[in-house]
């Protein structure tokens, strides 16, 4: 998947329109987990620019360059940073465009990775995309895979507004295949990334692949579970996710945010809001539980869900 | 709290009746008030309030108190309200089973708000709607006894024409299986009590013959439909269905289930209305019914929303069986065959028609005293049958 | 403080300086009375309801604005706060709009959505006004590296107040400026008071230029209500910017009128506030100057006054005749297509 993102990145840069790229340690050094390596050598350091240790000032630097013509993608190097860049996010890069009566517009694509599961530590592990779809005005990207991750970045790199892309260093390693000649991914479109009629599993950034496990096993068992990913939650897709609720009755969501507040929640809200008559069990939320991350491996077992939890709903859901 | 229990009116009374509650729940009463009527086997009496204050209810009109049993409580005026959980208006044990308790839901359940209805899910409403079924006929599989979708599809269990784009329509063998998961749920969990007799045939026999001549195809089971709706009308206890949450509903109607057997299983279409209809009717319905559940075209609307469950196995050499009440129903009457027996009549021997009657109750919503009742009752009717079409 | 705008009774004008000509003087003369005019109105429509939420006029502060954009070109850049509806005027935005926009009316600049915090007008170059404290100054940096980088040869203004300069957004902007050489200057004016806390108590030095000097940024420290003293500074690090010199800091030290808001509620004495300010108000302190230097009468500077309080009364009605936009425009522009 880094290389995916890669990719995207010189093309854009390869475009005439201007472009710049800022963040910690995406220069020379490639960035902390290589996605940028090579590029400060292949398009100089002024396009491709290391900025000091200061998230907030980095966005809004983004944002001024944006606003006066030069698109900008920034960095912020783990998610769990993006708490000292929150005004510039939310109030500054968010409102712009709305609160000027369109005359600001913003092209900012700000890419953040989830470090989870790396024993890092509460600081360093979290995912916090529900947060950003509280706010209107930003666009927010969750690829699960290498061809995802290149088709959604190619169309933030088209889109005026800012946008959240939110990578995940676990899967950065995941390989796949990619389309160069193929058309960008439009937001706002789902990938049924596993069909089924017996129960409806949508899941997020990693734990994809764990519920395309758990539906796996569960098939050994006669049961069929239809795996959506939404690959972006602002615009979100909810016609092809209520469409298979209708078909199956039966939903849970999976991601690696804690439960309380995370995207399963307004999942779960929407399912009972727009297809009530359909929901033949409860929503299940398979999620991070509610505490504080720990470092120690047994303390990551603990809280992080994988694919037995998937299982574990499914069956509570076809009980 | 001052109490207020049934005293022993009268040296046979063992209990009575509360016919009417002349003062409403939570409403104040004074001493000496009177504030209930209650029919007893003599009479009908009322009782006073014995202490001034505001009135709690706790036995319901209908239900049958014991005596000394507690029928409602005058709480003194001034104190604040405290809501105590007490068991509900129910139909109470009458001293004939002394070992059981007072029957009626567990006092926890009791704290829950009236409910609208049984506990379904969405999408099972939903279906039911569509198909026209009754969910409060269906027994609900699903996670402390939830209604889900599969059970309103097995209830309307045959060749149901499926919704546009829906579930395709119900196999033979998910029919087998929804017969079987229903049977296996009603043995394992429905406590049974038969309360069985052999009843006084003669009147049945005298209106099958008397319509022999005529073009109303009548058969026995036509006649021990008419006469059984009737006699529910007695014991509407028995019409009815028991609900996941103990509630009991008692139907307005008799709808009655005929146990048909079929190629793929016994099933058990629903004469709509039975007590309503006159005897040709019944017979066409029927017929009809019969038909339809053999060949596979019985839909929703045939098949569910059943008050009880008529058995007849008198076409075979069978005096009496013990069937499994059909949840969520709370009775299902089986019939053996009709056979002259020697009999005492008036001191010597004779010889009349005789048919086992044995009435299958979910001892959890009504007692065996009502079986004896619902006989009592089936063989009046059974003798007041119409010799000619009715 | 090591400046302090000097009273309007001491000033004693000095020599007229020679690198401005007296239209120059007289524009600046025009701009002051521009704004002080407008937010005249500004105060006199919010206290009768006419503009929602809360509004910060710059009365007092007129000097700053005035002599900080008459060193810019046209097509140079300005970022300013919540207070800067002076930037905004004087910078070329239709006043109508303006007072439409904070009346919150669809024939407002921003549409109504943004209000009297919110202000942005591109096309003359004002790009935004902000609510947040300090929140606009790396947006004004990330525009300058813009510049730069484009090679346009603008320059770009950055306005923020004392408050700002405790913001830790502030400090990491200014050290991305310095570090890539941005053409920006930063304009602090310092009125001694962030919304009720005197910097006395919430500055650890009492000079915020000496935080850009710790950057190694050539800053200066004026009077800020002498528009010409802030007019010099500015030009000179316009210049200084414009040339690839990269950012500047001018400190304009000045007293605030009032209170912080025509929302604020609290604080001291607003009469002795007023007579405090009044006492080193720019506008006539400057129409002393003009006096003593024979660039016009004062009968002519009273007619200058009239006519532009006319012109802003006439704005003003036009903006209250204006319609609100509709309630489903609430959903326009969230996205930009």
């Amino acid at each position: 998947m880094s290389e995916a993102i890669n990719q995207a990145l010189r093309e854009a840069l390869d475009r005439p329109e201007p472009l710049m790229l800022i963040g910690q340690d995406i220069g020379p050094y490639g960035g902390a987990f290589g996605v940028t390596r090579g590029l400060a050598e292949a398009y100089g350091e002024e396009r491709v620019r290391d900025t000091p240790l200061c998230e907030s000032a980095t966005v809004g630097y983004a944002i001024g360059l944006a606003i006066t013509g030069v698109r900008a993608v920034c960095e912020i190097e783990f998610f769990d940073f993006v708490g000292v860049a929150m005004d510039q996010i939310f109030n500054q890069a968010a409102k712009l465009h709305y609160f000027t009566g369109g005359k600001l517009t913003v092209p900012l694509v700000i890419r953040t990775p989830i470090v989870a599961r790396m024993g890092m530590g509460p600081q360093h592990s979290q995912s916090l995309e529900s947060w950003f779809m509280h706010v209107p005005g930003i666009k927010i990207a969750v690829p699960s895979n290498a061809a995802d991750a290149y088709g959604l970045l190619r169309t933030a790199l088209l889109d005026n507004n800012p946008v959240l892309f939110v990578e995940n260093v676990r899967l950065y390693g995941r390989r796949g295949d990619v389309d160069p000649a193929g058309d960008p991914i439009p937001f706002g479109r789902a990938r049924i990334a596993r069909e089924g009629s017996d129960v409806t599993v949508v899941a997020l950034s990693g734990m994809v692949d764990e519920a395309l496990t758990a539906a796996e096993q569960l098939a050994g068992r006669g049961i069929s579970v239809e795996v959506i990913d939404p690959r972006t939650l602002a615009p979100l897709d909810m016609d092809t996710i209520l469409a298979s609720l209708r078909k199956t009755l039966r939903l849970a969501v999976a991601h690696d945010a804690h439960r309380t507040l995370g995207f399963g929640a307004e999942i779960a809200a929407r399912c009972m809001e727009e297809a009530f008559d359909y929901l033949d069990a409860p929503v299940e939320r398979v999620a991070c539980k509610d505490v504080p991350i720990p470092c120690t491996p047994s303390g990551i077992e603990a809280v992080y869900p994988n694919a037995a939890d998937v299982v574990a709903a499914v069956e509570r859901l076809v009980a | 709290m001052t109490p207020v229990r049934l005293t022993q009116l009268s040296i046979s009374m063992e209990d009575a009746m509360v016919s009417r509650w002349l003062v409403g729940d939570g409403e104040p009463v004074a001493a000496g008030q009177p504030i209930v009527e209650l029919e007893t086997d003599k009479a009908t009496v009322e009782i006073e309030a014995p202490a001034a204050g505001v009135l709690h209810i706790v036995a319901a009109e209908g239900a049958v108190v014991v005596v000394d049993g507690l029928l409602a409580e005058v709480e003194p005026a001034g104190v604040a309200a405290v809501p105590q959980e007490r068991a509900p208006a129910s139909t109470a044990a009458v001293a004939s089973h002394p070992a059981a308790p007072a029957a009626g839901p567990v006092a926890a359940e009791v704290a829950r708000p009236a409910r609208s209805g049984p506990i379904a899910s969405p999408a099972a409403r939903r279906v039911a709607r569509e198909r026209a079924v009754e969910l409060a006929a269906v027994r609900g599989s699903g996670p402390g006894g939830r209604v889900v979708v599969r059970d309103v599809v097995a209830s309307g269990s045959g060749v149901v024409p499926a919704p546009a784009g829906g579930k395709a329509a119900v196999s033979d063998d998910a029919l087998r299986e929804a017969v079987v998961r229903n049977i296996t749920a009603s043995w394992q969990q429905i406590p049974h009590v038969h309360i069985g007799g052999e009843l006084d045939a003669e009147g049945l026999v005298r209106a099958r013959a008397a319509l022999a001549g005529s073009d109303i195809g009548a058969t026995i089971t036509d006649l021990l439909v008419v006469a059984l709706a009737r006699a529910l009308a007695d014991v509407p206890e028995l019409n009815g269905w028991r609900r996941a949450d103990g509630s009991v509903e008692r139907a307005a109607d008799v709808h009655l289930s005929l146990a048909v057997a079929t190629p793929t299983g016994v099933l058990a279409p629903v004469l709509r209305n039975a007590g309503a209809r006159t005897l040709a009717e019944v017979s066409r319905e029927r017929r009809r019914l019969v038909e339809a559940a053999r060949d596979g075209s019985a839909d929703g609307r045939d098949l569910a929303g059943g008050t009880c469950t008529l058995s007849n196995l008198g076409a075979y050499p069978v005096d009496f069986f013990a069937p499994v009440v059909s949840g969520p129903q709370i009775a299902m009457i089986a019939t053996g065959r009709v056979a002259e027996r020697v009999v005492a009549v008036d001191g010597w021997v004779g010889v009349r028609p005789r048919m086992w009657v044995n009435v299958a109750i979910d001892h959890r919503a009504a007692d065996g005293e009502a079986g004896g009742r619902l006989l009592a009752a089936l063989e009046r009717q059974l003798a007041t049958l119409p010799g000619g079409p009715a | 403080m090591t400046i302090a705008p000097v009273p309007v009774d001491e000033v004693v004008p000095g020599p007229r300086p020679g690198a401005v000509t007296d239209e120059q003087l007289l524009a600046l003369y025009r701009e002051m009375m521009r704004v002080r005019a407008f937010e005249d109105e500004v105060i006199d429509a919010f206290a009768k309801g006419l503009i929602p939420g809360s509004t910060h006029p710059c009365i007092g502060a007129e000097a700053i604005k005035a002599g900080a954009l008459a060193a810019l070109r046209p097509d140079d850049l300005v970022f300013a706060t919540y207070r800067g509806h002076g930037e905004v005027l004087i910078k070329g935005v239709d006043p109508v709009g303006t007072m439409a926009e904070l009346m919150g009316r669809a024939t407002g600049i921003c549409k109504g959505k943004g209000g009297s915090m919110h202000l942005s007008e591109p096309s003359v170059g004002l790009m935004s006004t902000n609510a947040i404290v300090a929140g606009h100054i790396p947006m004004a940096g990330g525009a300058a590296l813009s510049c730069q980088f484009r090679g346009t040869g603008q320059v770009v203004l950055c306005f923020f107040g004392d408050g700002a300069s405790c913001e830790g957004e502030f400090f990491e902007a200014m050290n991305m400026a310095m570090l890539w050489n941005v053409p920006l200057v930063f304009i602090c004016e310092n009125n001694g008071v962030a919304i009720s806390v005197p910097t006395a108590k919430s500055q650890a030095t009492p000079d915020i230029a000496d935080r850009a000097r710790g950057f190694g940024m050539p800053a200066a420290i004026v009077d800020g209500n002498d528009v010409l003293s802030v007019r010099a500074a500015v030009s000179e690090g316009v210049a200084r910017a414009r040339e690839g010199g990269g950012p500047s800091f001018v400190e304009c030290k000045t007293v605030r009128w009032e209170r912080h808001s025509a929302f604020s509620a609290g604080g001291s004495d607003p009469l002795e506030q007023r007579l405090a300010w009044q006492r080193v108000d720019p506008i006539p302190r400057f129409r002393k100057s003009l006096l003593a230097w024979g660039i016009a009468t004062g009968e002519r500077l009273d007619a200058v006054d009239e006519e532009i309080r006319a012109v802003m009364r006439d704005v003003r009605a036009e903006a209250e005749r204006a319609p609100l936009p509709g309630p489903e425009s609430v959903y326009e522009d969230v996205y930009a297509p």
